[in-house]
């Protein structure tokens, strides 16, 4: 009983340090998803930019590597932010057609890479002509993350080993009381005062009904009949 | 006194509060240090690229204040980045060359200033930024919540794992002796019968409490040797006071035994919920013509539509299998769905796995509600079937969350190998905690005369159509379509939505517990059930004098609310009316019940789309609400006219259902 | 010199980028004589023979180039092919504008029996409607000895460009009443304005005979601005672009911005804005269309006329500045400043 009772304790230390350490983990993912967004928000506005500037462009038929002035505007864009690696303006099949960085020009990259922020570029008919990609440095992301982590840990630590212990020591105190209300129980006479009013009744009756002569005098009960 | 598995389960939720409150505080100031700068970084990269723009014009040739478009490119940027409110572009001598947005009210607003400097390096004007404080904070107070939710999440999944140990038989000796000493505490001295092998702390207690019965047994037969029926009357008094000559069975665990599985298995489903409908879209490739918002849509619909359709059909099969043998083929199903969603990446066959996967959940779903309404005594049905509902409430709490985790870290398809690996650890605690199946070999299938039967029992069909089919109806159709939709126009996003969408299950999930415990103690499940309807229903009235979120989370609240007070007891008197049907069998009741249910499901997003149409949002919701109110006033009246003919029906019944 | 990958990037049809192919390597290695070309310039060398020739060039194609110019005057055509033909036997003749190639090629329902050039191969470039011009019965296969490359930009999006630059209700329009390409032109300036509540001024250019002349010409523009016209359109008009040395400065002095149809009058006239078909691009496309029929041996009539869907919007900032009218700052980011 008592090992029962110890490794149920045990069992709910882990489980409050678990569900401590489940939320903390899940705080950090939520807040580091935001920490992306409002990071990559920024990278979303400059490709957006871009694109308006395309998007307007094409309506007028100017088709997207016609653009050339969208190499200008891409390399002015990527020199006002220090964490833009660069900013690639790519057709509807990947191809870097414009890039802030020369050297990217007729590369084809895929899809969304980790990294990088990518925005359609449509034209009237809202099909999508190419894209802008801005690749940024995932330093800036790290660097956030770490941050975020740094402070999150700092609290949720103590919090986690806390809590465990809390759950150990209050689950103690409980065993405690329990086997101490176990040894009381096995002794009718530490009974609780519920159950010891009960026997005592019950065992008045018992004596009256065994022996209703001892109690004859005492009470009317026995002369009812 | 309180035991230890109840004061540890209390003394956890207390503890995990704190904790997880710390976790909170540490986020909010994570929030601020981190978070916040970077949302105002983004009004810095305006700014800069604004004055990039004009300082382009400018070294083109046009002249400074000769600009042309200045408002309506800075109107754009204004428009496109909700935390700008105020652009300016102004000269060095106080001249505005464009302006766009109206300053906040906040009488010292954080700002952003670029300087827009000629080549030659001499400044020309300053583009002045104003950020709006009240929604970078109403951002990070959106972010708090989610932080909250997650703690929120935490707590119940602890307390589920909690229940799942307080649950095994491992503690049966712990119980035993929790057990005695409580009833000794409240001066009940009768003898137990539940744990099978005696634990040394129990056994003195036991043999005490034996001696007394012999001596009470022994008094007993003395005064009826000696013809003494008032001393007979005495002990028969105080044995029925104290539970002398009583035998006490324990608990009833029937759903306490049934939830950690459940829990489980139900969160399997949900952990798909939030990347579900993309995976969907991303795998119909276009030479299947069906158009993405169907491609997304068609997989929820199928397993909906499956699952409907299979309640009636799965009642009476989990009731030949064993409710057992039903929850462990069951879950064995969806878990072998889960695996093959994961590793396909074809739209059919997805699709299929998907129609398989609900065939496993309507029989898991089917074999734990028989579990639990063939196990509990009807006193206690609404409490547990209330077990039952929260298991199913909190999975769909924790899940999403958990699931929407997974499938970032891992990728959406192997987020399904979580659904599976979930499923099966559901099946695994079904199958060692469920008693052993005992299948019924008898009966036949539920005929429609038996459904007809049914339908005659006492204000059965009264309670389906006036409050199971108008509950669900209004679930559907206001908090899962018309509030988002209507959110939706208003701007609000997506994950505000959600977050006012969690109002309802949070509510229940509270609320069901109690609300079951209060109805089967008063035993008053007609009234609970006709005033949650009335109190759901007529909540939608709130929204004829206004849409805004405030009075729209009340309008969920009252729902979930009401629906909290309603959604056990009904369930516990559909089962109960199950009794009256020829044979005695339940489950063409319960599957007809959960038939009817689910066609509210299904007819609510259709009938509410027209609805809105026709009538516009707060009409529609609050005629939907009005058909609630009547269906659960409907049901009222039914109660008067036959109260008279029902009032030897509880005994009757309870007997019928304790012989089961 | 321009390399494969940016000739690529120009996008010319997937029918260049096959000739640029193996194929074409493979006939280079055969090729032991340089295809001859005789090109026939309608006022001198421009950025579309430059174009037109860059394309050999970085195709690898040998080709012997043959130049004269008719100095503005169709009617020299015939004789410059009595003079060179015999002697240089062309493999292909390269045509600039509409005139020239009619002068050459003549319409397609001309009698058999009329002095055109039926045998050797005609690849156009700067023809606004070859079809209307009856260079060719349809662009899609021209079923004769001629195909080519079509430079004028859709006029409803030039309208809207123009809208973009500075909004208007008013817009005048010169043009010579003798050329269908302006006729068609200036009726799709029409039903635009009708559709969109604008005025349209038409103001025909004065005719000797069948001839338009100059004259008045400056006058024209006075009263346009008199009539209230906010923008002078420039269509895709051969004679047009010959006096609009005299109508620039005017429109100057007015204050009447010009928005033009064809790079000609931004880059070799003081044209404000326009949205056009590059020249050098117009010329790449025309070469692809002869690279086809003297590398790959298709028939002329098999290869389509195709439009070039590249343009560019190009602003005279010298200009916007001596009238004052500046295009919006946004404007930058997508055109093509000339200062």
């Amino acid at each position: 009983m008592i090992r029962i009772s110890l490794g149920l304790i045990l069992v709910f230390a882990l489980i409050a340090a678990a569900c401590v350490a489940f939320g903390a983990y899940f705080s950090y993912v939520t807040l580091q998803t935001a920490h992306r967004k409002a990071i990559e928000a920024r990278f979303n506005v400059t490709a957006a930019r871009i694109a308006v500037s395309a998007e307007t462009a094409a309506s007028l038929g100017i088709t997207l590597p016609a653009q050339a002035p969208l190499a200008d505007l891409a390399r002015r864009e990527a020199r006002l932010d220090p964490t833009i690696i660069s900013i690639d303006i790519t057709d509807e099949r990947n191809r870097v057609l414009f890039s802030s960085d020369p050297d990217r020009i007729g590369r084809a990259d895929g899809a969304r890479a980790p990294g990088t922020v990518s925005r359609a570029v449509e034209n009237d008919l809202a099909a999508v002509i190419g894209r802008i990609v801005v690749r940024y440095d995932p330093a800036t992301l790290a660097q956030g993350e770490a941050a975020l982590a740094r402070d999150l840990t700092a609290i949720a630590m103590p919090a986690l080993i806390g809590a465990g212990l809390a759950t150990i020591a209050i689950g103690l105190l409980l065993a405690n009381g329990l086997g101490r209300a176990a040894r009381r129980a096995a002794d009718p006479a530490l009974w609780p005062p519920a159950a010891r009013s009960a026997l005592a009744e019950a065992e008045a009756a018992h004596a009256a009904a065994i022996n209703p002569a001892a109690l004859a005098s005492t009470g009317p009960k026995g002369e009812r009949t | 006194m309180i035991g230890l598995r109840a004061g540890i389960s209390i003394a956890i939720a207390v503890v995990l509060c704190a904790a997880l409150a710390a976790i909170g505080f540490a986020a909010h100031s994570a929030v601020e240090r981190t978070i916040v700068p970077a949302i105002a970084a983004q009004a810095e990269s305006v700014g800069r690229s604004a004055a990039a723009l004009i300082e382009n014009a400018v070294t083109a040739g046009v002249p400074l204040d000769k600009l042309v478009g200045v408002n309506a490119y800075l109107d754009g940027l204004e428009r496109a980045n909700v935390e700008l409110a105020d652009l300016k572009l102004v000269t060095p001598d106080g001249r505005i060359l464009g302006h766009a947005g109206t300053p906040p009210a906040d009488p010292d607003p954080p700002t952003v200033i670029t300087s827009v400097t000629a080549r030659s390096g001499i400044p020309l004007a300053s583009l002045i930024i104003t950020i709006d404080p009240g929604v970078v904070s109403s951002q990070v107070h959106a972010l708090l919540v989610d932080v909250a939710f997650i703690g929120l999440v935490s707590l119940l999944v602890a307390l589920e794992l909690v229940a799942l140990v307080v649950g095994a038989s491992s503690t049966e000796a712990l119980a035993a002796l929790e057990a005695r000493v409580r009833a000794l505490s409240r001066g009940r001295l009768w003898l137990h019968t539940d744990a099978a092998e005696k634990s040394p702390l129990v056994m003195p207690i036991d043999a005490q409490v034996a001696r007394l019965h012999e001596r009470h047994a022994h008094a007993r037969e003395a005064a009826e040797r000696r013809g003494d029926t008032g001393a007979l009357v005495d002990l028969d008094a105080i044995g029925a006071r104290f539970g002398l000559g009583a035998v006490h069975a324990g608990e009833n665990h029937a759903a306490t035994i049934i939830r950690p599985a459940l829990f489980l298995f139900m969160m399997a489903e949900e952990l798909a919920r939030p990347f579900l409908p993309r995976l969907a879209g991303s795998m119909a490739t276009p030479d299947l013509n069906i158009g993405r918002d169907l491609a997304m849509s068609l997989p929820i619909v199928v397993f909906m539509a499956v699952v409907a359709l299979s309640q009636l059909p799965f009642a009476v099969l989990s009731e030949r299998l064993g409710r057992r043998r039903g929850f462990v083929l069951g879950a064995a199903i969806a878990a072998l769905s889960y695996v093959g969603s994961a590793l396909t990446d074809h739209f059919g066959l997805f699709l299929v796995s998907r129609a398989t996967a609900a065939i496993g959940y309507a029989l898991v779903f089917v074999s734990a509600q028989g579990h639990v309404v063939d196990l509990s005594r009807p006193q206690e049905r609404t409490a547990a079937l209330a077990v039952f509902v929260r298991a199913i409430m909190v999975a769909g709490l924790c899940g999403p969350p958990i699931g929407g985790v997974l499938a970032d870290r891992l990728g959406d398809h192997a987020a399904f190998l979580g659904s599976a690996v979930l499923a099966v650890l559901g099946l695994l605690v079904a199958y060692f905690t469920m008693p052993r199946s005992q299948p019924l070999t008898g009966g036949a299938g539920v005929g429609l005369s038996d459904l007809r039967a049914a339908l005659g029992a006492p204000r059965l069909a009264a309670l389906l159509l006036g409050c199971a089919l108008p509950a669900k109806f209004l679930l559907v159709a206001v908090c899962f379509y018309l509030v988002p939709v209507e959110l939706q126009n208003q701007g609000y996003s997506a994950a505000a939505i959600g977050r006012l969408q969690m109002i309802y299950p949070v509510l229940m999930v509270i609320g069901v517990p109690i609300a079951a415990h209060f109805a089967d103690r008063l035993n008053a499940r007609a009234a609970f059930v006709t005033a949650g309807g009335l109190i759901a229903g007529s909540g939608t009235l709130l929204l004829l004098v206004g849409t805004s979120p405030v009075i729209v989370a009340l309008v969920l609240a009252l729902l979930g609310l009401g629906q909290a007070l309603s959604i056990a007891p009904q369930s516990s008197m559909v089962a109960e009316a199950a009794r009256h049907v020829p044979g005695g069998r339940s489950a063409g009741v319960l599957g007809l019940f959960r038939l009817i249910e689910r066609t509210g499901n299904a007819t609510g997003p259709a009938a509410a789309g027209f609805l809105l149409a026709v009538a516009g949002f707060a009409s529609a919701s609050t005629l939907i609400g009005l058909f609630a109110v009547a269906g659960a006033l409907g049901f009222a009246l039914t109660g008067t006219g036959r109260r008279k003919a029902d009032s030897s029906g509880p005994t009757a019944l309870s007997s019928e259902g304790t012989a089961s | 010199m321009i390399d494969r990958r940016s000739l690529l990037s120009l996008g010319l049809g997937a029918g260049t980028a096959g000739a640029l192919g193996v194929p074409a390597l493979a006939q280079q290695m055969v090729q032991q004589q340089p295809y001859r070309i005789l090109m026939l310039t309608f006022r001198g060398e421009t950025d579309v023979e430059r174009g037109f020739r860059s394309f050999f060039d970085a195709a690898g194609v040998k080709v012997e180039f043959m130049t004269r110019d008719v100095d503005r005057n169709a009617a020299r055509v015939k004789p410059i092919l009595a003079e060179v033909l015999p002697t240089f036997k062309p493999d292909l003749i390269y045509t600039y504008g509409t005139p020239n190639t009619l002068a050459v090629a003549g319409p397609y329902d001309a009698p058999p029996d009329a002095p055109f050039v039926r045998d050797i191969p005609v690849v156009f470039a700067l023809v606004a409607a070859p079809v209307r011009s009856k260079i060719a019965a349809s662009v899609a296969k021209p079923g004769r000895n001629v195909t080519g490359a079509v430079h004028v930009v859709p006029t409803d999006v030039q309208m809207r460009a123009m809208q973009t630059y500075k909004p208007f209700s008013k817009v005048g329009v010169i043009y010579s009443p003798n050329e269908s390409n302006s006729l068609v032109v200036v009726n799709e300036m029409q039903a635009f304005c009708e559709a969109n509540n604008l005025t349209l001024f038409r103001q025909p250019l004065a005719m000797s005979g069948n001839l338009p002349t100059g004259e008045g010409v400056e006058q024209f523009v006075r009263d346009l601005r008199q009539k209230g016209a906010e923008w002078l359109y420039l269509p895709p008009d051969t004679f047009l672009a010959t006096v609009f040395n005299r109508i620039a400065p005017v429109a100057i002095e007015v204050g009447l911005p010009t928005f033009g149809s064809t790079e000609f009058f931004l880059r070799e006239g003081d044209g404000l804005v326009g949205l056009v078909s590059r020249y050098y691009s117009v010329g790449q496309l025309a070469a692809s269309k002869a690279v086809e029929i003297l590398v790959q041996k298709r028939a002329p009539g098999d290869i389509p006329i195709e439009t070039l869907k590249r343009f560019a919007l190009i602003i005279n900032m010298k200009v916007a500045k001596a009238l004052g009218v500046y295009p919006p700052i946004v404007m930058l980011n997508y055109a093509e400043v000339l200062s």
